[in-house]
């Protein structure tokens, strides 16, 4: 027992520090894993959502506790395979760098668990100290073979060195048992930030030429606004970086005083509106964002502020907000452009798709354009169809189905507006549109004869398309709301 | 002077050192005459411990060879773990590694013949003076899912038909490992088993937690520890602890529900870790958290964390659940749920907002992260399910391409499973923290 004591006091008082409301967790941990001499329990499962600190407070406590060499870090992603988690335990622990002299390879070579035990009975554990391996996202360790992780369980038996093992992760542990069994853990649970802590977490990210006050006031509004559908707080985090500079920016026009907070919401709810609308989608992170802001504000106060700010609340669209980049990225999604016909061969394997084939005839048959009875048919059709599903089960739901590519070209026929000739361009299209993945081939590769598709296109994009041919497709889809 | 009383008190942290005074001392005993047999009077042997996990199968054999040794007796211990050596070339490796372990020049031997023949020779070459041999598989039932079972055919024939003292025991969970053995195999293994039970009485439970946290007058390695105050002050405080209801209540709810002396250390560890200079007793108030804490329900925790949103989802989905419908996709659930935020009427008024589809999607792929959703192999096996058959006559042109589709399909129509009983979704709504009332209603009623 000659390892070093560390002052746990000290270390509580700075953890909480750094860690704003994790009090109860790091007590819990400091506790569980205590002085680098001490016993501690051989598992440990630690789990929250996403963002609640998990691997930050391990790590730190590890780290502040620890040597390197008896303390293994494992993010589960970067080691995908069990060779690359033992070698990079057997790395951490071990204590080698790679220099230079070796060529910068690694000194282990170890593919199989018993290997890696040999190995680790083999390393000079420091007077046979207890030793903690850390494993992140630990749900990807399931991937690794069903031995797996009960046999890293069993380590500390298996090579007789205490050893504990701490599994971090979002999923929860009932999701980890195998079939035969396994080692039951001790619970460590991260729960999400309240209001205060969140307040507090935001806050150490105030810009330094802010008022803080000012600053808190504003997060707390973003916390109200948000806090119910977004409890990430790196979102809400994104979503602060977003605002803040759209909420300051009346200030700087003069159009509100910073005591006017109130008034400064008014002028900025469309942008919280957006934002909402675009939460989690991360269509532009927030550098871009800032770099776009910081082009536009040069520029924007001859043209854009002589508009009343009113009446750009009220209409979203051909209004400056148009611009911003919460909206940037969704036209670039859409913007994407094929050949007039193709779009047609596009449009009609959707209708394919999704409309049943039987009712092709009163949709698409030319001749008889009496609407009356067109009219009527489809609503006694859609009626019986909608007792038969229940509404629940239509096809717009249940998502394209395959169809022959023969019925696909009569749709194409026959909405094409002036008739073209069938040619050896229209197939190879229909190659190209396989080759995109708009189209998806659900027969046989080898099949030359009755080729069947699917389209695998989302209905936002066909009628973006539709649009742009000046095709109505509402008007030719079943069941569609 | 603190730390180092807490040393002893580790019986609790330390899973090697598993107390086996709660199981029938009968079984110690019959362990030990069989590998006594083998050392002493030179008697091949091979058996099964049966018994489920923690209930102290390891414990026993390793005290039982611990008392073996002590009797100034060579023999020579060979430990092979089914998790580990998972095909028989690791494992003929691993035994020839321990064999060697004293002229480590055979290790080097490459190839699996090359490793048989060698093994084959050292065990088949020994006579009734040879050293007795003892293997001890650990999770036996893995060996049997080797090919052809070589391994364990092997042993069990030498154990047969050589001179050489061995002796084989198993160490499994299996109830039903002897029929995982092929015939051949089967026909050469003596059948006898040695169950193993947990602590069946509760007064023999009582006494192996009280072993676990008393601080003995021996240390690990059985020195004699002098008495101090302050032993004496803590083992009082044990013994009271043992006297309180409460306390004892607790640990008979975890008798009833797991009599495994692994789930009772458990649940005693975080009362011992709590011990430190300001407060060196043990506490019955962090019992009591801890208790509460190591047994609740992980998934109904998830869902108190998650969104608003993603609790709608969930709450959509439940609606096809009280319908019958077991398997859905996004669109479904994301109908669904503009169908209920639809019914609600004052949308705006209640406080809630309909997302637009890209952000529920989003919301529904971290429900898929969550595993709280599972999605299903192939979208293409819908019309196996009665539910759906209504809608497969429209489905049935799919039928062909059913396997390729599932890679292909697009995300939102991938169908998927709800990994939640809707007794537990009620359960997690009533307490989700600051959930409107709205929400409240959609989640506990049918409508």
């Amino acid at each position: 027992m000659t390892a070093s004591t560390v002052n746990l006091t000290l270390l509580r008082r700075s953890a909480a520090q750094r860690f704003p409301g994790r009090e109860p967790q790091v007590d819990q941990l400091l506790r569980y894993l205590g002085q680098p001499a001490d016993t501690s329990p051989p598992f440990l499962f630690i789990y929250g959502h996403e963002s609640t600190g998990k691997t930050s407070i391990v790590r730190f406590i590890l780290s502040e506790i620890f040597d390197s060499t008896h303390a293994a870090y494992i993010s589960c992603v970067e080691c995908y395979t069990p060779r690359l988690v033992f070698e990079h335990i057997l790395k951490q622990l071990g204590d080698s760098h790679p220099s230079f002299e070796t060529g910068f390879l690694s000194n282990v070579k170890c593919d199989s668990m018993q290997e890696f035990i040999s190995f680790m009975r083999r390393l000079d554990g420091a007077h046979q100290l207890p030793r903690y391996i850390v494993f992140d996202n630990a749900e990807k360790l399931r991937d690794m073979g069903p031995t797996f992780l009960p046999a890293f369980l069993r380590i500390a038996e298996l090579t007789d060195i205490p050893t504990t093992i701490i599994l971090i992760s979002c999923v929860p542990w009932d999701k980890f048992r195998p079939r035969n069994g396994i080692q039951e853990p001790l619970l460590v649970r991260f729960p999400i930030y309240g209001k205060e802590d969140t307040m507090k977490i935001l806050a150490l990210k105030c810009p330094s030429d802010e008022p803080l006050d000012f600053y808190l006031s504003f997060i707390s509004v973003v916390y109200d606004v948000f806090s119910r559908n977004c409890k990430d707080i790196n979102e809400l985090r994104h979503l602060v970086a977003l605002l803040f500079p759209k909420f300051c920016e009346p200030l700087f026009d003069g159009r509100a005083k910073r005591s006017e907070v109130p008034k400064l919401f008014r002028l900025c709810q469309t942008y919280f509106a957006a934002a909402a609308d675009k939460l989690y989608l991360r269509e532009i992170s927030s550098a871009e964002w800032l770099r776009h802001i910081r082009v536009r504000r040069p520029g924007d106060d001859s043209d854009d502020n002589s508009s009343d700010p009113e009446d750009s609340g009220t209409s979203i669209l051909g209004n400056p907000i148009e611009s911003d980049a919460l909206h940037l990225r969704i036209k670039t999604k859409l913007d994407f452009d094929l050949p007039y016909y193709t779009k047609f061969l596009l449009i009609a394997s959707f209708l394919a798709s999704y409309n049943p084939a039987r009712l092709d005839v009163r949709f698409f048959s030319k001749g008889k354009e009496s609407t009356s009875y067109s009219k009527r048919g489809k609503q006694a059709i859609q009626k019986q169809m909608m007792s038969n599903t229940g509404g629940k089960h239509r096809q717009q739901l249940l998502g394209p189905k395959s169809f022959p590519i023969e019925r696909m070209l009569a749709i194409f026929y026959s909405i094409l507006v002036d008739p073209i000739e069938n040619s050896i361009e229209i197939q190879s299209q229909i190659a190209s549109l396989v080759t995109l993945r708009l189209l998806v081939r659900t027969s046989n590769a080898s099949q030359l004869d009755g080729i069947k598709c699917k389209c695998n296109v989302s209905y936002e994009l066909i009628r973006h398309i539709s649009h742009s041919v000046q095709f109505e497709i509402e008007n030719y889809l079943f069941d569609f709301i | 002077m603190l730390t180092s009383e807490l040393i002893y008190c580790q019986p609790v942290l330390n899973p090697s050192l598993t107390d086996v005074t709660g199981t029938n001392v009968n079984i110690i005993s019959k362990v030990l005459s069989l590998v006594e047999k083998t050392v002493i009077q030179s008697e091949s042997n091979s058996a099964l411990i049966v018994g489920q996990r923690g209930s102290g199968k390891s414990a026993i054999v390793k005290q039982a060879l611990q008392m073996v040794s002590e009797q100034n007796h060579p023999f020579k211990v060979i430990h092979l773990n089914g998790l580990i050596h998972t095909d028989d070339r690791s494992s003929l490796r691993e035994i020839a590694l321990q064999l060697d372990s004293g002229s480590s020049g055979r290790a080097s031997l490459r190839t699996f013949a090359e490793t048989l023949l060698h093994l084959l020779a050292v065990l088949q070459g020994g006579d009734r003076t040879g050293t007795p041999l003892i293997f001890i598989l650990d999770e036996f039932d893995l060996f049997t899912q080797h090919p052809k079972q070589t391994l364990l055919y092997t042993l069990f024939d030498l154990v047969q038909s050589q001179p050489q003292p061995m002796a084989v025991f198993g160490i499994t969970p299996r109830l039903d490992a002897v029929e995982l053995l092929e015939k051949r195999v089967k026909s050469r293994f003596s059948h006898r088993q040695i169950s193993v039970y947990p602590p069946a009485q509760f007064k023999s439970y009582l006494q192996v937690a009280r072993n676990a946290l008393e601080v003995g007058i021996h240390d690990s390695r059985n020195r004699k520890i002098a008495s101090t105050p302050y032993r004496t002050d803590f083992n009082a405080v044990v013994s009271q602890l043992f006297e309180h209801s409460d306390f004892v209540r607790l640990l008979r709810r975890q008798f009833d529900f797991f009599r495994d002396i692994s789930s009772l250390h458990r649940i005693l560890i975080p009362m011992v870790a709590a011990l430190d200079a300001d407060s060196p007793y043990l506490r019955l108030d962090i019992f009591q958290a801890s208790v509460a804490d190591q047994l609740v329900d992980m998934k109904i925790e998830t869902i108190q964390d998650i969104s608003l949103l993603e609790l709608c989802l969930i709450i959509a989905m439940k609606q096809y659940l009280d319908q019958g419908i077991i398997k859905f996709n996004f669109e479904m659930v994301y109908d669904e749920y503009k169908t209920l935020m639809g019914r609600s009427g004052s949308v705006s008024g209640s406080g809630m907002k309909l997302y637009k589809k890209a952000v529920a999607l989003k919301a529904f792929e971290h429900l898929l992260a969550l595993e709280l959703i599972r999605p299903l192999e192939s979208g293409g096996n819908l019309e196996n399910d009665p539910h759906l058959r209504a809608s497969s006559s429209i489905m049935s042109t799919a039928g062909g391409g059913s396997r390729l589709a599932s890679s292909n399909i697009l995300k939102e129509f991938t169908m998927v499973q709800l990994l939640l009983e809707p007794s537990h979704i009620e359960e997690a709504v009533l307490k989700y923290p600051d959930c409107p009332p709205l929400v409240a209603h959609w989640g506990t009623n049918a409508l």
